[in-house]
């Protein structure tokens, strides 16, 4: 695009023109001594806590601004957002009057931010008209209304054992690479059709990773519902601090005018050590694994923002997926025990499982929703209703297994049972399946229409039933669609239709 | 920072106290003559030298207060044998700050780009009287840096209308 020096003149002379001097009328403080990203300010007895500060700006940068975080009687303790090498001891720093705030609005859709909202994805300036505090109280009990409706996830393992609700919180815990973050892309790629807006919170990440996600999310047409909040390793630690309250203030947006988000916190662990960052260098005094005193706090303000409003306020939801990195399996840590607390339930993930390619590498024992089968469809509990159970018997069952050579006739049939729903219950990434279609396979299982199946070909069953159904039976998966159900007639049908499919498959 | 807040509990007191007897400037004199006489930082490091005994600095520090009024004097004993004899000038300004707030007083620091005249300061003692309520002080500095209008400060408080400021304002609008 070609640029002509008379545009710019004309535009720099329109700005002018309407350029309005307002009087600065302002607090002043000094600062007394600044490092670490953090600054102590004397005076600035008027501050607000979490009100924004400018300090001096860089010559010839831009704005400058930093977050009142310790009130004292002598001063104010302030973490500064951007560069200050060059500030001093002596600089005086202004109060703005404004609290920290994100923009919020449908204008983020597809877009990548930072923790201030500012993009990040080279795609122009983001034009929104509102604006939310950073920290919001979490709606009260009267506003709101017991989570019943799933949020279908689209992975089977989750859906059948371990529905997630709309307005729920639900844990997402696991050690490195176990596929937490997959886990959480899965669910927001499902719900690309599903009109739930997503926002993936990244905290302390890789700028890497986070391209990754990006490119994945759009590779899979999910990018074009969903909001990426990115605060990575390279940014200064309150950017990491405050990226989780910003994402949190846009989804609330959404939830506020009676819609349906989901948010991902990726992840959780990363904020705490940012969060104990501040806190030690703001010398408040340190507790347990040297985190600060309020870091349980820290999280369950920012969880209990996940809600399912009332129809009186709209009705909207925001659901939370939190995700805690653990260190060798420890849920004993602080900071997993502190988020188990708060949330509503956790997936656990194990690297044990993960390498014997079992994926999602979910330990059903120690998984669990709180919310469970008050916010499952009734065709599923129809089906899944035992499969929890079963699969947990399996697991204890199965280490003794390995010692007995000749095994009871129930428990050979657990074993074999067990087997094969954990094979079913594989699934490769970036592949959500639809709910009726999950509702098959998983009818096929815990009928027991694949005991007799190898277990090797299990995937093969079901890939083969599912596409068999739905081109000889398209009817049946609509029924259950529509109905959310199996009805008696329906599973007549079902019942039919698998015994059709296994004649063929055998052969 | 944390001598800031002695500083602010010791000028309480003395403030009550000289309240309680209505003696509140007679008592800023006597702070100010101490100040003068122990502030600086010889004085303030032989008085808080533990290699003599703390009898000796005190009366090594009454000896030099000589005049000054029984309350400061015993204070002043007081902060010689608790060590905070540094926090003198300190307690002063909080003294000062006390004495200004009980009689509704407010500091002005004015500086303007010009020698301003007299009418000038009527006209801003009169402004800041009608903002603040309160009877104002005025001082005016000169600073031709700010090119022109006013920037006043009262306490931590700044209002800043000098065209130094609005050309940044106009710089950022620009960017």
């Amino acid at each position: 695009m070609a640029i002509r020096s008379d545009e710019i003149g004309d535009i720099l002379k329109q700005r002018i023109a309407s350029f309005d001097a307002p009087v600065v009328d302002a607090h002043e403080g000094v600062i007394t001594s600044v490092g670490d990203g953090i600054a102590r300010i004397y005076g600035l007895e008027q501050a607000m806590a979490g009100e924004l500060l400018e300090f001096p700006s860089a010559p010839g940068g831009l704005p400058l601004l930093g977050l009142a975080l310790d009130l004292r009687e002598d001063g104010v303790g302030a973490v500064i957002m951007g560069e200050y090498g060059h500030l001093q001891e002596g600089d005086t720093v202004r109060t703005t009057g404004r609290i920290a705030e994100v923009p919020v609005g449908d204008e983020l859709i597809g877009r990548i931010v930072n923790a201030l909202g500012e993009p990040l994805d080279g795609k122009g300036p983001v034009e929104t008209s509102q604006n939310l505090p950073l920290e919001n109280v979490a709606p009260g009990v009267i506003f709101r209304q017991a989570v019943t409706t799933p949020l279908q996830t689209g992975i089977k393992a989750i859906d059948a054992m371990f529905a997630i609700g709309q307005g729920q919180r639900e844990l997402i815990i696991g050690d490195r690479q176990t596929g937490k973050t997959q886990v959480a892309l899965d669910a927001i790629i499902n719900q690309k059709d599903s009109g739930v807006v997503c926002i993936y919170v990244a905290v302390g990440q890789r700028r890497q990773t986070v391209a990754q996600v990006a490119a994945r999310l759009d590779a899979a047409g999910a990018l074009k519902n969903t909001i990426i909040v990115a605060a990575t390793a390279s940014d200064p630690a309150p950017m990491q601090y405050m990226a989780p309250y910003a994402g949190c203030a846009m989804g609330e947006y959404f939830m506020q005018k009676g819609k349906h988000a989901l948010i991902v916190y990726d992840d959780l662990s990363k904020h705490a050590q940012a969060y104990r960052q501040l806190s030690l260098l703001l010398r408040r005094p340190p507790s347990r694994e040297a985190y600060p005193g309020d870091v349980f706090y820290l999280h369950s303000r920012l969880l209990e923002r996940a809600a399912r409003m009332s129809d009186a306020e709209g009705g909207g939801t925001l659901t939370a997926l939190p995700i805690i990195e653990t260190q060798a399996n420890d849920v004993s840590a602080f900071i997993p025990t502190n988020v188990i607390s708060i949330t509503d339930g956790q997936i656990f993930l194990e690297t044990d499982l993960f390498n014997a390619g079992i994926r999602p590498a979910i330990n059903v024992g120690i998984s669990v929703s709180r919310v469970g089968s008050a916010a499952q469809t009734k065709a599923m509990k129809q089906v899944a209703g035992q499969l929890k159970l079963d699969l947990a018997q399996y697991g204890e069952l199965k280490a003794f297994a390995q010692f007995a050579a000749d095994l009871d006739k129930r428990t050979r049939a657990t074993l074999d049972r067990g087997q094969r729903m954990t094979e079913l219950l594989k699934q490769p990434a970036n592949s959500p399946v639809p709910f009726a279609q999950q509702v098959i396979a998983i009818f096929a299982g815990t009928r027991g229409y694949i005991d007799d199946v190898p277990v090797e070909r299990v995937g093969e069953f079901e890939k083969g039933l599912v596409r068999f159904l739905s081109t000889d039976h398209p009817e049946i998966e609509k029924d259950i669609t529509d109905k959310q159900q199996i009805t008696p007639e329906t599973e007549t049908a079902l019942k039919a239709a698998v015994e059709e499919f296994k004649k063929g498959f055998a052969g | 920072m944390a001598s800031s807040v002695v500083a602010r509990r010791y000028a309480a007191a003395m403030f009550s106290l000289a309240s309680e007897e209505k003696a509140v400037d007679k008592r800023a004199d006597d702070l100010a003559r101490a100040v003068e006489t122990l502030g600086s930082r010889e004085v303030v490091d032989a008085l808080d030298n533990p290699r003599l005994d703390v009898a000796n600095r005190v009366r090594l520090a009454l000896d030099l207060l000589d005049g000054v009024g029984d309350q400061v004097r015993n204070m002043v004993r007081l902060l010689v044998e608790r060590k905070r004899i540094a926090s003198l000038p300190g307690i002063l300004e909080q003294y000062r700050v006390l004495a200004d707030r009980a009689a509704g007083v407010v500091h002005a620091d004015v500086t303007a780009a010009i020698p301003a005249d007299k009418a000038l300061i009527t006209q801003i003692t009169r402004a800041l009287r009608e903002r603040f309520g309160a009877t104002v002080r005025v001082q005016v500095h000169t600073d031709p840096a700010i090119i022109g209008g006013l920037v006043i400060r009262v306490g931590d408080r700044l209002i800043d209308d000098s065209v130094r400021t609005h050309l940044q304002q106009l710089q950022a609008s620009l960017r």
